[in-house]
């Protein structure tokens, strides 16, 4: 999932991006998302995917991770694009366009904006237990990661796991989960007992002062204004 | 299982627009039926088992592309209605990596919330009368069959999969576009694409379905062991004391 590396990508970046506030960020990517969902013209939305990378490269993040990751929204749109390609070249560009655009986009926001950020602003509309769940899942992910990750790796040494044996795949890795569950249940256990003991009632305190806005911001916000003006407009380039 | 993450762009804006809401008002009542004080207590499992679901999708099953979400299993071990807000989060948090599409996020969380809603009320339905690993395989079946009809009607009747013929999935043939002087309608129609399974060729739904029973069979048995593991070493966390809560 590169769930470390893009948080770790997001937490420890300098780019102008990275110092603008969740509100400009989340705002810019609304815009952005509006301007991919909402073309419908190969050309206006190859452009848009360029500009998508310029601000990724800008932003200065890995691409190994980033290329990964979007294999998924690639290979499902390209599935969905089976049937548009029939119709034209272009019908089905459009979707595989639109599904890694967008996926681009989000990506953007994850690498230039750490996780419990987002949660933060998010608390502001959504339910205390809902955040909270967010913000453990969090947690609990960079918890067992390790601990799954060191799991496999035995298994593998172990001659547990085989490409061509799916029946021993299968059996091996319903015992993997079986315990990663286990122990995991008996740790969070453990952590509610050790977050009540702090004082935990519900709601993780969170909030940041987000109507405090910098030059990052700025940027951020003419950026947003220009992508959706050109949008709407659709440019022009030649 | 091996379920469609809708990407974005693909559907219509207001069925992913009702998808959210839908999807929203299902995880608010959820919440706001259950007792506070209890469900506080049950956050770090939920997270645990959000984290878990996040982890096993990245678990490579060897040369069968697919992963498996356990959202049945979610549904056994949390309850129906909880199982259905660990999708929730666990949907949100893959949305925004890219891993199903962010606007069609609420399609994607009722489709696959479905798995934890049929397959955990199934299995406390079932395990009674059948025992925890018998109902564990029947429920997760159920669920997952379920969902998977459920996502190929939503396709079908948004005009994205052409359910007469199963083209959209795994359908690989075109049809010639009538022209208008008629010379277009006279191309002859590639065949279908083949898919083939242990020497058998398949296309069409066929291809489709079997791709589907390959991925449901695989995700009841391995949810089916899991089950069955958790028997042997903590049965009181399949059969824990009746909370009417959960």
């Amino acid at each position: 999932m590169h769930l470390a590396a893009i948080d770790q990508m997001a937490s420890s970046g300098t780019s102008v991006f990275h110092r603008a506030g969740v509100p400009s960020k989340l705002l810019m990517m609304l815009c952005l998302l509006g301007a991919v969902i909402g073309s419908s013209d190969v050309l206006a939305l190859g452009v848009l995917m360029v500009i998508l990378l310029i601000l990724h490269l800008m932003a200065r993040v890995r691409f190994k991770e980033i290329v990964h990751l979007l294999f998924y929204p690639v290979f499902f749109s390209l599935l969905f694009a089976l049937l548009k390609f029939q119709e034209s070249w272009a019908s089905g560009l459009l979707v595989v366009f639109k599904g890694t655009g967008a996926a681009l986009v989000t990506l953007f926001l994850l690498a230039t904006t750490p996780w419990v950020e987002i949660f933060a602003f998010l608390s502001a509309y959504l339910p205390g237990l809902l955040v909270d769940i967010f913000l453990f899942t969090y947690r609990s992910f960079f918890i067992l990661i390790d601990q799954v990750d060191s799991l496999l790796r035995s298994i593998k040494m172990k001659g547990g796991y085989h490409p061509f044996s799916l029946a021993m795949n299968l059996k091996n890795m319903a015992a993997a989960v079986g315990l990663i569950l286990l122990h995991s249940f008996e740790m969070s256990e453990r952590m509610y007992k050790i977050y009540l003991l702090r004082g935990y009632d519900g709601g993780i305190p969170i909030t940041r002062r987000w109507w405090k806005l910098g030059y990052p911001d700025g940027v951020v916000i003419i950026l947003s204004a220009f992508i959706v003006v050109g949008a709407v407009i659709r440019w022009r380039l030649w | 299982m091996s379920h469609v993450h809708l990407p974005d762009g693909v559907v219509p804006a207001i069925w992913w627009a009702a998808g959210y809401l839908i999807s929203l008002i299902v995880v608010f009542a959820v919440l706001k039926r259950l007792n506070m004080e209890k469900v506080r207590g049950k956050i770090p499992e939920m997270a645990m088992m959000a984290a878990v679901m996040l982890i096993t999708m990245s678990v490579p099953l060897g040369f069968i592309p697919f992963h498996m979400n356990f959202a049945a299993l979610a549904g056994m071990l949390m309850g129906p209605g909880l199982g259905f807000v660990v999708v929730f989060v666990v949907n949100f948090i893959l949305a925004l990596l890219g891993h199903g599409g962010i606007t069609v996020m609420g399609l994607n969380t009722l489709i696959i919330g479905v798995e934890a809603l049929v397959g955990g009320a199934a299995f406390r339905l079932l395990r009674g009368k059948f025992g925890s690993v018998p109902s564990a395989i029947i429920s997760t079946a159920v669920a997952l069959l379920l969902s998977t009809a459920l996502m190929i009607l939503f396709l079908s009747s948004i005009g994205v999969v052409d359910i007469q013929s199963g083209g959209g999935i795994l359908h690989g043939g075109y049809h010639a576009e009538d022209g208008v002087d008629g010379h277009e309608a006279e191309k002859p129609h590639r065949h279908d694409t083949e898919y083939i399974f242990g020497g058998v060729a398949l296309a069409g739904w066929a291809a489709v379905m079997a791709v589907l029973f390959l991925g449901i069979i695989l995700e009841s048995v391995v949810t089916a062991l899991v089950v069955s593991f958790f028997m042997k070493v903590r049965p009181d966390i399949i059969n824990p004391v009746p909370d009417k809560d959960r």
